[in-house]
């Protein structure tokens, strides 16, 4: 818990001092989920278009915690960082998950940005059945994208891939979340790590989904958890009992 | 014959710091202040100066990588900012000892490219990247990947890249930074032949004095910017030869009492203090005229202050001494 | 320009990205995945099962990854090779700096490009197989020139990203923006009038108005010449323009020293 402070200051920090680079990112998101948003209005209608909006926040989320935990693995072996935050105590992985926090920042810019578009558009994705439950499925969904990037950070440090390509789960989930999905089997979908959370936040812009849903998403949130900290933990120590750190990506 | 010649070479970076929201304060710092030198083929030819001084800057403008404010530098007599191309083709640069290669490919493989980059190909790249690995030691383990290399191996790779293109000009930051004695020593005298067998140019920074003493052919030295001395090794140490320098090893010397002694001495001025342990060991700088009865002046009153006096010697002024009697005046 | 330097850099990029490739097989393996993802994208935007629609995805899929991949490549680039001390050694070869670095990764971005429009034979084959042959040599010369019009832009964006000592490549929305006005996600008719007269200037523009010909069977070799002329053109022009402002980057690098 020591440590956690001065990564959240030195994420705090950075957040200043990097302020382009953060912004930038808000903007190429809200660009992508304007894009689906402008489809699926004008194919599917407004009803439709909210519920993508929704997705859209999710996929956001989802993105965000992939390349600003996960490739920050990158960034911290190309700076040489990775053995001295070792040696001073912290995994490299948990600085990289300290991260998350920060995620709020493009995640909402980024909702923001594509909610004022959705209000040019003519609807208003604000109009939603249980705002609550919604706020709920997005913060288990935020919880589960921070397994997902440790895990994504962990695997880069195993097998020296960037995590620009091992980061499927961005390019595969914008199209799987914006997918027609049974309403009826969503106990079932709710299980899926990181799409159950997204069709759970769909569903409540619509409707009321049923509270056992919740516990489905919060059991898989637990194992996620759970296993992003094992695996971690295992390939830290499996890393340093072979050649220790090495370098990531084709550099 | 000069295969370098600097004249007035100006630069300054600008930096802007934040105050507040959307106000900013504007930071100058002038790196380089009129720099002017020459360097003669087969020499090695040192820049000397402390952290800030503008060392990096000076051998960067001279690589070509960055572009002076004002003055001119010419290199074989082609001009670093109008003709860089003509001047990249003659001269090898190493610019850091533990980076700036490929992790994952071999040294040979990251020779090749780099080879191949600077306009060498076919067969003479093969024998060049032979040739290179052979001249720096590395042969045997010119098929282990970058990151599996020690700090040794690869400053040597970053001289054999310096030397790919065979050029008349190298120049080098800091080349043994970071080195054990043994790699620092085979560096040395790699460098050594490069210039007097070799007839090349080497161009070294460097804040080490020990090795500027035994590398160096002509140092210049450089504090905020600007050249303060240039000349060989034994003249600039001939140049402070008004002085003595005196070293006086104490044992358990309280800093307040030397302190007290120091302040009593008007003519006689502090050059180095190191501490061993409980020993202190301090070089004094004495004028000449006054050497002898100065020797005494010092015991006494060292004496006369309870501290233990172990031994006095006169020694012969190193770099290092020349250097700090230099910028003495220059508080850093 | 030294064609004999120009021919040697080339053959520099191609060695280097061969041998740090034969050493990440997983990575290759990994790489060979997106453009499939990107079709999983696409379907989200049009759901289709018509073969030629699937077709025109695939062609688009390798387009976009291609151009994406270039954009952001080289900034993303630029920046880990200044993290790593490389950088000043490229920018130091006898030749422009955005030259010399381009050169080194314009390799990568072809072979990328050509491996991933053969792992689309297969299912080329299963969708039409009568024209997968035909189809297949479509993709290769896409993947090929598809890499060429955003080379100079993405040189500027390096620039730009290096000057202002960000972590990342800030300018990377510009990527879909590009795709919007050059009609690779919705038809550029869509678009209002000034963006439509934007996207005649994109060289983009040309390549997917071929791809949409070729796969509804309605365009005459005329046409299509046409617009490989149109295509020609503006990647000439844009690449020429942005050389000026790319020549400018390069001095500003150099007097900043913010390659360093």
């Amino acid at each position: 818990m020591r440590k956690i402070k001065p990564l959240i200051w030195l994420h705090a920090i950075r957040v200043r001092r990097y302020l382009l680079s953060i912004l930038s990112g808000s903007v190429t998101d809200s660009i992508w989920m304007a894009v689906f948003l402008i489809g699926a209005y004008s194919s599917q209608g407004p009803t439709y278009a909210r519920e993508v909006f929704w997705a859209l926040a999710a996929w956001s989320i989802i993105a965000n915690a992939g390349w600003m935990i996960g490739g920050w693995i990158d960034y911290l072996s190309e700076l040489g960082l990775l053995e001295p935050l070792d040696f001073s105590g912290v995994s490299p992985v948990v600085a990289a998950a300290s991260r998350s926090f920060v995620i709020a920042i493009p995640t909402g810019l980024s909702s923001l940005i594509t909610l004022l578009i959705s209000f040019q558009l003519g609807f208003n994705p604000l109009e939603i059945s249980s705002p609550w439950l919604l706020a709920l499925s997005l913060l288990i969904l935020w919880t589960q994208a921070t397994a997902y990037g440790a895990i994504l950070a962990s695997t880069v440090l195993l097998t020296s891939v960037p995590s620009a390509l091992l980061d499927i789960a961005a390019l595969a989930y914008l199209g799987l979340l914006l997918a027609n999905y049974p309403a009826g089997n969503l106990q079932t979908f709710a299980f899926l790590p990181l799409l159950g959370p997204g069709y759970v936040a769909r569903q409540c812009v619509s409707g009321n989904p049923p509270l056992g849903v919740f516990l489905a998403v919060t059991v898989t949130t637990i194992v996620l958890s759970l296993f992003a900290i094992s695996y971690s933990r295992s390939v830290e120590k499996l890393v340093k009992k072979r050649a220790g750190y090495r370098a990531i990506a084709l550099h | 014959m000069s295969t370098v010649i600097v004249s007035e070479l100006r630069k300054k970076y600008v930096s802007r710091i934040r105050k507040g929201f959307l106000k900013y304060e504007v930071k100058v710092v002038e790196a380089l202040r009129g720099v002017s030198f020459t360097a003669r083929k087969g020499e090695v030819f040192g820049i000397l100066g402390p952290n800030g001084a503008g060392k990096s800057t000076l051998v960067k403008i001279l690589a070509t990588l960055l572009l002076p404010d004002s003055g001119e530098a010419r290199i074989l007599g082609y001009d670093v900012v109008k003709e860089r191309d003509e001047v990249r083709k003659r001269v090898g640069i190493s610019m850091s000892v533990e980076k700036g290669f490929f992790y994952k490919l071999t040294a040979r493989e990251n020779l090749k490219y780099f080879g191949m980059l600077y306009g060498i190909e076919g067969p003479r790249l093969k024998t060049r990247v032979d040739e290179v690995l052979r001249e720096v030691g590395l042969v045997k383990h010119a098929d282990k990947m970058y990151e599996e290399m020690s700090l040794g191996m690869k400053a040597r790779l970053s001289i054999a890249r310096a030397l790919l293109s065979d050029p008349e000009v190298l120049i080098l930051d800091e080349p043994t930074l970071g080195l054990d004695p043994v790699s620092a020593r085979r560096i040395r005298g790699l460098l050594l032949e490069l210039a007097h067998k070799q007839g090349r140019t080497i161009l070294l920074t460097t804040h080490n004095m020990f090795e500027a003493e035994i590398l160096l052919d002509r140092v210049a030295i450089l504090v905020d910017g600007k050249i303060i001395a240039i000349d060989s090794v034994d003249a600039l140490k001939q140049s402070v030869a008004d002085s003595v320098f005196v070293e006086v090893r104490l044992s358990g010397a309280p800093q307040e009492s030397l302190k007290k002694v120091l302040s009593n001495f008007q003519d006689i001025r502090l050059s180095t203090h190191h501490r061993d342990g409980t020993v202190e060991k301090l070089t004094l700088v004495v004028p000449v005229k006054a050497a002898d009865e100065a020797l005494e002046r010092i015991v006494h009153e060292f004496r006369s202050q309870g501290l233990k006096v172990r031994g006095v010697s006169v020694k012969e002024p190193t770099l290092e001494d020349v250097f700090i009697t230099l910028t003495a005046h220059r508080s850093m | 320009m030294d064609l004999k330097l120009f021919l040697c850099q080339i053959k520099a990029g191609i060695f280097l990205w061969f041998s740090l490739y034969k050493r990440s097989p997983l990575l290759v393996s990994v790489l060979l995945l997106r453009p499939y993802l990107v079709l999983i994208a696409l379907f989200a935007i049009e759901p289709s099962t018509n073969p030629l629609s699937i077709i025109r995805n695939v062609l688009i899929s390798i387009l976009v990854v291609s151009s994406i991949d270039i954009l952001w490549d080289v900034a993303s680039n630029a920046l880990s090779l200044r993290f790593l001390g490389i950088l000043p050694y490229i920018i130091s070869a006898p030749s422009s700096p955005s030259l010399s670095l381009l050169l080194s990764y314009l390799p990568k971005y072809i072979l990328e490009s050509v491996l991933k429009a053969l792992e689309f034979l297969p299912l080329l084959f299963v969708l039409n197989s009568a024209q997968s042959a035909g189809f297949l040599l479509i993709l290769l010369l896409f993947s090929l020139v598809g890499v060429l019009p955003l080379l100079g832009l993405s040189s500027l964006i390096a620039y730009t990203v290096l000057s202002s000592k960000e972590e990342t490549v800030w300018l990377d929305w510009l990527a879909p923006l590009i795709l919007l006005v050059s009609g690779a996600l919705y038809p550029v008719s869509l678009l209002p009038p000034w963006l439509q007269l934007l996207s005649r200037l994109f060289p983009t523009t040309y390549l997917f108005e071929i791809i949409q010909l070729i796969t509804e069977n309605g365009a005459s070799a005329q046409t299509l010449l046409g617009l490989a002329i149109m295509y020609l053109t503006t990647s000439i022009l844009l690449n020429s323009i942005l050389y000026l402002l790319v020549s400018k980057g390069e001095s500003e690098l150099l007097r900043r020293g913010i390659h360093l």
